[in-house]
């Protein structure tokens, strides 16, 4: 049991972040057809998978460990029928590779072809660890039949990992037949050997015998000859019995337990943690105090004298309006940009630093305007900018904001009500705004997961940062960083074939001394209709400092953007002060964006990468209203697999947590998350902190409506 | 006692939202690390003794006060609050607290909250209302919510009216003869029941509403003479 402790010591540290992000803002699982997450971290009995599907949106991780091996998996339900999984597994093989431990980073898919009915189970296709090293490579078909909602069988056949105990002949034929296994480089999609080699029969029982706990008992496939080979003592792993059973018990909404006893030789445990991101997080709503209600106007035959236009040209009463509004902006974490006033309308300019979502912050600007405009201006137009330059503007008619404010089914109204169309033009920023200095000082964090030796390194620090705003769209920024502990510098730093445009951070990462972590004058500005670029120049990020150019086509409401960004970039010196080292290279990429409307959005970027080479990378995104975000992504450039090294091309995923959704409270920070298990020097991308696409999209009508619902919060 | 002493209750006893977390600025990173440190920590002290401030009012001091004043519960967070006027719009009336949170009234139901968490973001009661005045029939009441995508959820429920009695309440020195009248609300996910204590002129004095299944019911009190 002593190695079982280092074992789950090993783990602690993805333990830990697992449950920093999921144990405080776990959720109620919904009700469904019951199911438990095996040790693969994905729906199953024990070790075998079933044929269920998570709930829609679920993102689970689960973490289990038996003698000789561990595993962490992120299994996401991509769709109600399709899941995705990423699993960093360790298997202990003393005497074969020397270090005594394999670190093994996998990816699975799971399709449910078909739904359960009366009669008829539910049958799914799995594909487990068909990117890697292959250590776990197996694919199944399986069919599951629940009885009772409490009582479930399953049966299935499963090929490579899972076809090895009891096997026969492939029953596709004897082409199928043979199946190369185990790859050194890994990270080639092993699609050859999908299916092929022998086939065996996996089956198993589960009862869910209260509403927590789960009895479970199968029959397993998989011979676990990899481990078997390697002639572990007795009192370790050994494969006695295709038997195993076990339980699992929900210790609370998204929290289970499991417990089993393998193959007559090992105890196992694990735990899932799961929520969905669609929900609401367990501080259930949001908390952030009540707008200002809506002050509604006198009637005008009532009194006639508030209705005038006198004021208009007024130049004290006029600044009195706008020092009013701005001041109450501020309150509200908002900054007023500009105002222009007519007689019956207004055009508000508006910078929100405060609100994740445009909405809110677009609707309580609107109220707070009926406090603060004469009675005689109607109509509203309220225009966010995004670094300082105009995007689109929601016109609002005061009379609907009175009329609505307290009507129900107000959210549909207004926003059907509401006016947004693009804007563009200049409005003169007001007096005193530029120029304008901020600066803060903040504690950061780094961090780089799953690669080859250690499944997480993280870096903390402080962060002293300045920005200068000279003119809208005009600004200088910067930031200077101070590490206090991590380990990062201890990342691998391997042989590469290519110059080495990113294998090198581990040197980057070794400064104790303070650094520069941006400096950089950005110009932002609005060269056509639809049209939107972003001028760089400077420190342009931790490794490479140069210029930078970027446009972006987008129209509003339209799903498509067209993006194009050249670059010409040095690398910095590692001590990262001023200096810079003789590698240079021009890079840039065309790219397109798609937003497919159902939550999914798309990116395909196509150029040429920081080592020259060519390539495009393809990116999908699951995008929730509330800010969550989960991306996947892969690069394909004209570097071969061999010249690539490990994991053989680049890809990763990316998780961006909203801090709104986890506290209640509107703020715009986010947690990201980079899975990037293996960074090497092929198909590297420049990391510029603002590109265009995802700010300029926040003020689109199709982002605005979608959010709408915090228009009247 | 004048409106200092209301106002210092309210500032040092009390908020509605019953954590600490509803405290607001512009945004600087270290806010948020300082409002989690606090939700944490409020999440762990929970079961802290609840701040009731009833016995310091008096009725001088709710006379002395210059606009109408409320007295608020939530019951499931132990949370008191003196509610102010803080808008008027179509007839109905927006009560906030001095946390930020707010109520929006219409015949003195709740059909809008604020802050609360799980709030109502509109309500329809227009079938409802007759239904309690008359103390007796049936009624449909519409609930607006977000979910966790900032979508409307709208939840219906049928409810039914009734008569208990007549009550004689007192509220800080006054006594007000009332009919105390229930409202039992269903739908096949929730089911709540609304009491109301109805005066003369139809004024609702004192009633206990539900909001949200997590916010749970809300007690209302006015506390002015009218």
């Amino acid at each position: 049991m002593l190695h079982f402790a280092v074992l789950l010591r090993k783990n602690l540290q993805s333990l830990i972040l697992s449950i920093l992000v999921v144990e405080c803002i776990a959720l109620p699982a919904h009700a469904q057809s019951p199911y438990t997450y095996n040790l693969y971290g994905v729906p199953g009995l024990i070790d075998m998978p079933t044929a269920q599907s998570a709930n829609p949106n679920e993102l689970a991780t689960t973490i289990s460990t038996f003698e000789g091996q561990a595993r962490t998996t992120l299994t996401f339900q991509i769709t109600p029928r399709l899941s995705g999984s990423f699993r960093y597994g360790t298997v202990n093989n003393t005497g074969t590779f020397g270090d005594g431990r394999l670190w093994d980073r996998s990816f699975d898919l799971r399709y449910r072809l078909a739904d359960e009915g009366r009669y008829r189970p539910a049958i799914a296709i799995g594909l487990q660890d068909f990117i890697g090293t292959g250590v776990f490579s197996g694919e199944y078909i399986v069919a599951t039949k629940t009885f009772n909602n409490r009582f479930a069988v399953t049966g299935g056949i499963g090929w490579g990992r899972l076809g090895s105990y009891n096997s026969f002949q492939n029953p596709f034929g004897s082409r199928f037949n043979t199946r190369s296994g185990f790859s050194g480089r890994g990270g080639e999609a092993n699609l050859g050997d999908l299916f092929r080699g022998p086939a065996a029969l996996f089956g198993g029982v589960s009862w869910a015998a209260t509403d927590r706990l789960t009895l479970l008992a199968e029959y397993s496939s998989d011979a676990y000859t990899y481990e078997s080979n390697l002639s572990l003592p007795e009192d370790q792993f050994n494969h006695r019995s295709p038997i195993n059973v076990g339980l699992n018990y929900q210790y609370r909404p998204g929290v289970n337990l499991s417990a089993s006893y393998l193959y007559g030789s090992v105890f196992a445990v694990g735990a899932t943690f799961s929520l969905n991101p669609g929900r609401t997080s367990n501080v259930n709503g949001r908390f952030e105090p009540a707008p200002l209600p809506v002050a509604p106007r006198p009637a005008r035959h009532i009194s006639p004298g508030d209705w005038g236009t006198g004021w208009l040209g007024d130049q004290e009463r006029e600044t009195n309006i706008e020092t009013a509004l701005a001041q109450v902006l501020a309150a509200e974490g908002m900054t007023l940009e500009a105002l222009s006033l007519t007689g019956t309308t207004a055009r508000v300019r508006l910078r929100n630093e405060r609100f994740d979502a445009l909405p809110e912050a677009i609707g309580r600007t609107a109220r707070i305007l009926t406090h603060v405009l004469p009675a005689s201006v109607e109509v509203f137009d309220i225009e966010p900018v995004i670094e300082g330059i105009p995007t689109t503007r929601t016109r609002l008619r005061r009379s609907d904001l009175e009329d609505l404010e307290n009507a129900p089914d107000s959210t549909w109204l207004s926003y059907a009500r509401a006016d947004i169309a693009p804007v563009s033009d200049g409005l003169a920023p007001r007096a005193g705004l530029y120029p304008r200095f901020t600066a803060g000082l903040a504690p950061f964090t780094e961090s780089s997961f799953f690669d080859p030796d250690q499944p997480v390194r993280l870096g903390i620090g402080a962060e002293l940062s300045g920005r200068f705003d000279i003119a809208p769209g005009l600004s200088l920024s910067g930031s200077v960083r101070q590490r206090i502990a991590g380990n990062l510098d201890g990342s691998p730093v391997s042989f590469s074939a290519l110059p080495r445009v990113r294998t090198d951070a581990a040197l980057y990462a070794a400064v104790d001394e303070p650094y520069i972590n941006h400096l950089t004058l950005d110009y932002f500005f609005r060269p056509g209709t639809n049209l939107y670029g972003r001028l760089s120049a400077g420190y342009l990020e931790q490794m490479y400092a140069g210029v930078s150019g970027e446009i972006l086509w987008q129209r509003n409401n339209s799903p498509l953007a067209l993006g194009a960004e050249i670059n010409y970039v040095q690398q910095r010196d590692f001590n990262q002060q001023f200096g810079l080292r003789d590698y240079d290279v021009i890079t840039g990429h065309a790219s397109a964006y798609y937003d497919f409307g159902n939550g999914f959005v798309g990116q395909i970027d196509a150029g040429r990468y920081l080592a020259g080479d060519w390539g495009a990378t393809f990116r999908l995104n699951r995008e929730f209203r509330n800010g969550w975000r989960l991306g996947a992504y892969f690069t394909l450039t004209d570097v071969s697999f061999d010249d690539f090294g490990e994991g053989s091309f680049d890809k990763g995923l990316e998780l961006e947590i909203p801090i709104s959704w986890a506290l209640g409270q509107p703020t715009r920070q986010n947690i990201n998350l980079n899975i990037h298990p293996i960074t090497r020097d092929g198909g590297a991308r420049l990391n510029i902190r603002n590109r265009l696409y995802n700010q300029v999209r926040e003020s689109n009508e199709t982002q605005l409506r979608n959010e709408w619902g915090l228009f009247w919060r | 006692m004048g409106k200092k002493t209301i106002a210092a209750l309210i500032f040092g006893a009390m908020t509605l939202a019953g954590c600490d977390t509803a405290r607001d600025s512009a945004e600087q990173p270290t806010d948020i690390i300082s409002r989690a440190v606090q939700t944490v920590r409020s999440q762990l002290s929970a079961n802290q003794p609840p701040v009731d401030f009833r016995h310091l009012l008096t009725r001088e001091a709710i006379d002395a006060e210059t606009g109408p004043v409320m007295l608020a519960h939530v019951e499931d967070r132990d949370a008191y609050a003196v509610l102010s006027l803080a808008g008027q719009n179509r007839g109905i009336l927006t009560w906030r607290a001095t946390d930020g949170i707010t109520l929006s009234l219409q015949h003195d139901i709740a059909i809008a909250s604020r802050g609360l968490g799980q709030d109502i973001m509109s309500g329809d009661i227009s079938t409802a209302y007759p239904a309690l005045l008359h103390g007796s029939g049936d009624a449909v009441r519409i609930h607006d919510y977000l979910d966790g995508e900032w979508q409307i959820e709208r939840r219906s429920f049928y409810c039914t009216y009734a008569v208990q009695n007549t009550e004689s309440i007192d509220i800080y020195g006054i006594n007000v003869n009332t009919r105390h009248v229930t409202e039992a609300c269903n739908n096949p996910e929730f089911s709540f029941e609304n009491e109301y204590w109805i005066g003369q002129g139809q004024r609702i004095w004192q009633s206990r509403q539900w909001i949200s299944p997590t916010v749970g019911y809300v007690m209302l009190q006015h506390l002015s003479r009218s």
